[in-house]
């Protein structure tokens, strides 16, 4: 998977790389408008999966490299940075084609929770059933199965569950369990995460010998072995 | 243009115009009634003269005809004796032949300039204004001194006055007027100007009081039973504006205050945790612990900065709101499910009652009401219970959440929405102090209100009003 991330400030750009870089995914860098734009149309085979764009870049804003982006034949996708949140900035950005924002300043979780999400976008099915070791959740039917035997989970666990079992091992931060499961999506007091992620293990993970759902301190659960 | 400069004048200087200029018509308005009556008498008064000379002559004649020279003798005695109307008097025959004249009216006003006179014999002709070569204006009238006599003659009298003295009185009096209307007018401005200046005065002293008010002075105030009625009004609104703006500035500084506390606990702890691990080396394990606590405290300011953020934008009305018609049931019972571990945990019941539909942005609605609940679910004990009730109708919508908590003192309800305000600054709680601001300002985006009751050990009512439609 190759990304191409177009970021001017030099710090910001760095730790985005060396993020995704250890999560397997291959980055390259532009550090201005017109050298980001050169490098996602040049190479012709060696195509970029996504781009991560700074709105606000010298040379040649984010929205004038979008919307040159979109003229090109098939488009990679667009996650764009902001640090402007306003609604117009983000309406803005998602009608010139972006396919996600994020508002800086943002936890590394999250930016790799959706550029992941972007990624597998078309690929799987969001009722498609999940395996994990012993467990297995079927998302549609709103059912999850651990050593043959029938967790008792109400809806919202299991989308819990399925949550956290498609980020693959990866932590996903409160702030996203909120917003995907519960449709909170603004700032809300991490015990009730906590609270119901207790509630989850209990269920999931008590009555059998190896604990699949972890606490990644200060950034959020994993789920995995 | 005009009016633009007019709305820069002073209002002394307005006042001092408007003023002149009211008296000056009024002054202009009295002479033109008093010079036009005037006018208007002198010529009645001479033409009455005319009138009742040609009656007299007419009598005079009835009886007998004189001779020329008594004719001539009849017309020069009225040279004479008369006041200030010189009388200029010609006979002449239906031929136009002059039978007597006063002396010298031949050459001034010659026969041809008087009509004859029309209709019935004793007519006279209305009287014709002439301008005469040496200068003087004459009112001319003529007509049939009488029936015609036995030899068939009827004779014409020509009558003309000398309009000049009543003129010259007539103009030196317009001079005096028009001096009249100068000086007054000189003193009517001043005298205004003295007027409005003793006037406005106290203008100037609500100008020197006001300007008492400093930031450090803002507890001082102007209303004084001394002011004026008309001031008396902006005296009291400019105290009201004083007692709004030093709570607002009272509240400011607070803020302030507790913001740099707010921000300064996570620093501090971010701070003396990296110094203390960094003084020596420590193991991989040591490292991560505190890494991992300093992205606790970060979580924590960056939601402080959120949240601040949010408010001020919703204090500017930057946040365009979409606005859905929502069933009020299903969004409280997913707010509720979001509650439901933790509060199994805190073993506390909730329950949502009622129904009905509201018009509000779903995801600020949720953050209202879950911002509530959390506050509830804190000062819950357990075994309590939290109710989020809807009640529809009389034009807005009511979500109330109640709880069965400790309930807050009276004296903490009106600053609770304050930010930062904390009932109990000293107990350690969960959330940054926000929460209620952000309530309310969801609510002033939606045109709602938000309403709280307490009762200390019962526990406490807030109540969302949104208004429908």
């Amino acid at each position: 998977m190759r990304i191409l991330l177009i970021e001017d400030e030099k710090k910001t750009a760095a730790f985005i790389r060396k993020g995704l870089e250890e999560h397997d995914l291959e980055v390259e860098v532009a550090i201005d408008g017109p050298s980001g734009l050169a490098l996602a149309r040049g190479c012709g085979d060696q195509r970029f999966d996504l781009i991560i764009l700074d709105v606000m870049l010298p040379g040649l804003d984010g929205w004038e490299v979008l919307g040159q982006l979109r003229q090109s034949p098939s488009p990679p996708p667009v996650l764009f940075l902001t640090a402007r949140d306003t609604v117009e900035d983000r309406v803005r950005g998602l009608e010139e084609g972006a396919d996600d924002y994020l508002i800086k300043p943002f936890a590394f979780s999250e930016l790799l929770a959706r550029v992941r999400s972007i990624l597998r976008r078309n690929r799987q099915r969001k009722d498609e059933k999940l395996r994990m070791a012993d467990l297995e959740v079927d998302p549609g039917m709103a059912k999850a199965i651990r050593d043959g035997r029938h967790l008792h989970l109400t809806p919202k666990e299991v989308q819990l569950l399925a949550l956290l079992m498609r980020n693959g091992g990866e932590p996903v931060s409160r702030a996203v369990i909120a917003e995907a499961v519960w449709g909170m999506g603004f700032e809300t007091n991490s015990n009730m995460i906590e609270a119901a992620v207790r509630r989850l293990r209990e269920k999931v993970d008590e009555p059998f010998e190896t604990r699949l759902i972890h606490n990644v301190r200060g950034v959020g659960y994993r789920c995995g072995l | 243009m005009i009016a633009k400069r007019w709305r820069q004048w002073s209002i002394a200087t307005r006042l001092i115009v408007l003023f002149t200029a009211a008296t000056c018509l009024l002054m202009l308005g009295t002479f033109a009634l008093i010079y036009g009556a005037l006018v208007r008498h002198n010529r009645e008064e001479d033409l009455a003269f005319m009138r009742s000379y040609i009656a007299v002559m007419r009598s005079d004649l009835m009886e007998e005809f004189p001779g020329t020279a008594q004719l001539q003798r009849e017309v020069e005695s009225f040279q004479t004796g008369v006041g200030t109307t010189a009388l200029l008097v010609r006979i002449i025959n239906a031929e136009g032949r002059t039978l007597a004249a006063t002396h010298g009216m031949d050459q001034l006003l010659p026969s041809d300039l008087f009509g004859r006179p029309v209709g019935l014999p004793d007519e006279s002709r209305p009287a014709q204004r002439y301008l005469a070569t040496n200068g003087r204006e004459y009112f001319l009238m003529t007509a049939w001194l009488g029936p015609a006599n036995e030899s068939g003659e009827r004779w014409l009298l020509q009558l003309a006055t000398d309009r000049y003295e009543k003129q010259l009185f007539l103009r030196r009096f317009r001079r005096t007027l028009i001096l009249l209307m100068i000086c007054g007018m000189g003193a009517i401005a001043l005298a205004s100007r003295w007027i409005v200046h003793r006037g406005l005065l106290p203008l100037g002293e609500v100008a020197t009081a006001m300007k008492r008010v400093r930031p450090s002075r803002l507890d001082e105030r102007i209303s004084s039973p001394g002011w004026p009625s008309e001031l008396t009004g902006l005296a009291a609104a400019y105290d009201d504006m004083l007692d709004r703006l030093e709570d607002s500035f009272t509240r400011l500084s607070r803020f302030s205050a507790d913001l740099a506390h707010e921000l300064r606990t996570p620093l501090a702890i971010l701070r003396g945790e990296t110094e203390v691990i960094l003084s020596k080396s420590r193991t991989a394990e040591e490292y991560r612990e505190v890494l991992e606590s300093s992205l606790e405290e970060i979580h924590r300011l960056s939601q402080v900065i959120d949240s601040l953020l949010f408010l001020a934008r919703a204090e500017n009305a930057a946040i365009p709101i979409e606005r859905h018609e929502l069933d009020a049931g299903r969004e409280l019972t997913a707010v509720m499910e979001f509650y439901d571990a933790a509060a199994a945990e805190a073993e506390v019941s909730i329950s949502v009652e009622g129904g009905g539909l509201l018009l509000a942005d779903p995801l600020l609605f949720r953050r209202a009401v879950s911002n509530l609940v959390t506050n509830a679910l804190q000062h819950t004990p357990r075994g309590g219970h939290i109710g989020l009730l809807i009640e529809a109708g009389g034009g807005e919508t009511l979500i109330s959440v109640v709880d069965s908590g400790r309930g807050i003192a009276r004296e903490h309800l009106p600053r609770l929405f304050d930010r930062f305000y904390r009932v109990d600054p000293s107990r350690h709680q969960i959330g940054n102090g926000l929460g209620l601001s952000i309530v309310r300002s969801i609510m002033q985006l939606h045109g709602g209100k938000v309403s709280i009751e307490s009762r200390p050990g019962e526990g406490t009512r807030v109540t969302l009003a949104f208004p429908a439609g």
